[in-house]
């Protein structure tokens, strides 16, 4: 049998195309000779120790791939067997990817964490600090649902000091991650004339599937450049996301988004007394301090009228106690010339006299004759007696009193 | 502290926490730290009718995103 070669391979095409068990088949092996055309169409061989596969992807069917395929990445594609006759080959017909072990998500996600890792979107010195008391919170959520629910709660609870603006997206499912980069966008447009201190951009837990919207670049890239401050509160504690990572802080749940962002009013009331007791402390001590200090001093220092009354005391009391002595002294001479008195009496001549003594004067001089030198025979002599005195003369002089 | 009552929960917290310290260093004059005392307890009033007073106020970005206006949520 004679054929053409386009006969030939036009009956081979349909033998192999017909046959189902060659039509959505999943083929495992790895990529390699990865070519992303400028077309849009992917080519690339999937091999294993043994064999090669020639494959294409068209653009249509990889545009909804969330990774992007490389040389040595092991995976799963599934399609259709399909002849090119053009160049006499069979191929694979891809019609999706999906990584193999690992789910297409996950490498999609590991995949823009590393370039946006690479871009800066991460780093640390970028992270801006929260403010201590914001007055303004945005909250970028879902109306429905009790994430919503769940942060209102915790504000109203620990701190209701504030404004909420809401932005409500939907929050999974196609067009939500632009929904999310939206708000963003518009909560800081609205904050250049009416300013928000701080954004919440919140989910509840769910899959990967579920949360992948906050791990777009369009969320990245809208809470990167965002001049607002945003904590990140998407799925459950386990769950991460690009947005978490790109956020200036990552909460585990919406809950503790809210307790992060306001404080404690509690807290601060507790704060705010204790200051309020330490400065009653601080000026009672400084004021007493002073009284000391003025107590002190007045020790050192006296008024002029105390002075006054205290000299006038004093002289009070000299004037006592001059008084006091002088008293005293007159009634010590009082006593004394009684005594002089009462001695003088005693040792008075007169008394001699009474007792028949008496006192032998010489006339001229009055001079006391005690002995009979002081007489000569002829002395005129005055005897004094007790009442009166008797004038003699001396007869004779002898010495002695034994004379007969 | 500045008469002025529009001041910030958190400037009058710190103003208090600053007065708080001055007064306890008791470097101060005897009618500073009065001064400084009364503007303490002013403060700590401020401050706790700040935290009695406020109620939650809960706006809405519009569908144009240009506003925000009051809603209700539970």
């Amino acid at each position: 049998m004679l054929y053409t070669v386009r006969e030939l391979t036009q009956y081979i095409k349909h033998r192999l195309q017909d046959d189902p068990s060659l039509s959505e088949v999943s083929v495992r092996g790895e990529i390699s000779n990865f070519t992303h055309h400028t077309s849009g169409h992917m080519y690339f061989t999937l091999k294993d120790e043994h064999s090669q596969l020639n494959c294409v992807m068209f653009r249509g069917a990889n545009a909804k791939l969330k990774f992007k395929p490389v040389t040595g990445m092991k995976v799963v594609c599934s399609g259709d067997i399909a002849v090119y006759d053009k160049r006499g080959v069979y191929q694979l017909t891809v019609w999706d990817i999906q990584p193999d072990g690992i789910g297409a998500l996950y490498q999609a996600f590991e995949q823009l964490k590393v370039q946006l890792s690479e871009q800066g979107f991460f780093d640390p010195a970028r992270k801006r600090p929260l403010p201590m008391f914001p007055k303004t919170i945005g909250i970028v959520t879902s109306r429905t649902g009790a994430v919503l629910h769940d942060i209102l709660n915790v504000i109203r609870r620990r701190f209701p000091a504030v404004r909420i603006v809401l932005a409500q997206t939907r929050v999974q499912g196609e067009g939500a991650a632009a929904e999310i980069a939206g708000a963003i966008k518009q909560l800081n447009k609205l904050s250049r004339t009416d300013p928000i201190d701080v954004l919440i951009v919140a989910r509840g837990g769910g899959s990967i599937e579920e949360l992948w919207q906050f791990n777009e670049l369009k969320v990245a890239e809208a809470v990167f450049h965002s001049e607002i401050p945003i904590v990140s509160a998407v799925g459950h504690e386990t769950d991460v996301t690009i947005c978490d990572f790109v956020a200036d802080l990552r909460a585990p749940t919406p809950s503790a988004a809210a307790e992060i962002v306001v404080p404690d009013r509690e807290q601060l009331r507790q704060q705010i007394a204790g200051h309020k007791i330490r400065l009653d402390h601080a000026i009672r001590r400084t004021v007493e301090m002073r009284r000391d200090r003025l107590a002190r001093a007045e020790r050192g220092v006296v008024h002029p009228r105390d002075r006054i009354n205290q000299l006038r005391q004093y002289i009070d009391e000299l004037t006592r106690q001059i008084h006091t002595t002088v008293t005293h002294r007159l009634q010590l001479r009082r006593k004394d010339l009684s005594m002089l008195g009462a001695t003088l009496h005693a040792l008075s001549p007169l008394n001699h006299l009474q007792r028949g003594y008496s006192i032998v004067l010489r006339a001229p001089d009055r001079a006391v004759v005690n002995t009979i030198d002081a007489v000569t025979a002829g002395s005129d002599l005055q005897i004094l007696v007790t009442n009166g005195m008797i004038g003699c003369r001396v007869r004779e002089i002898k010495e002695g009193w034994d004379h007969e | 502290m500045s008469e002025n009552e529009d001041i910030t929960f958190e400037d009058a917290l710190s103003e208090l926490e600053d007065i708080v310290h001055e007064l306890e260093e008791s470097g101060l004059t005897l009618e500073d730290a009065l001064l400084k005392f009364e503007t303490g307890v002013k403060l700590s009033r401020l401050c706790n009718k700040e935290l009695d007073d406020a109620e939650m106020r809960i706006e809405q970005l519009t569908e144009d995103g240009v506003r925000a206006e009051r809603v209700e949520i539970e």
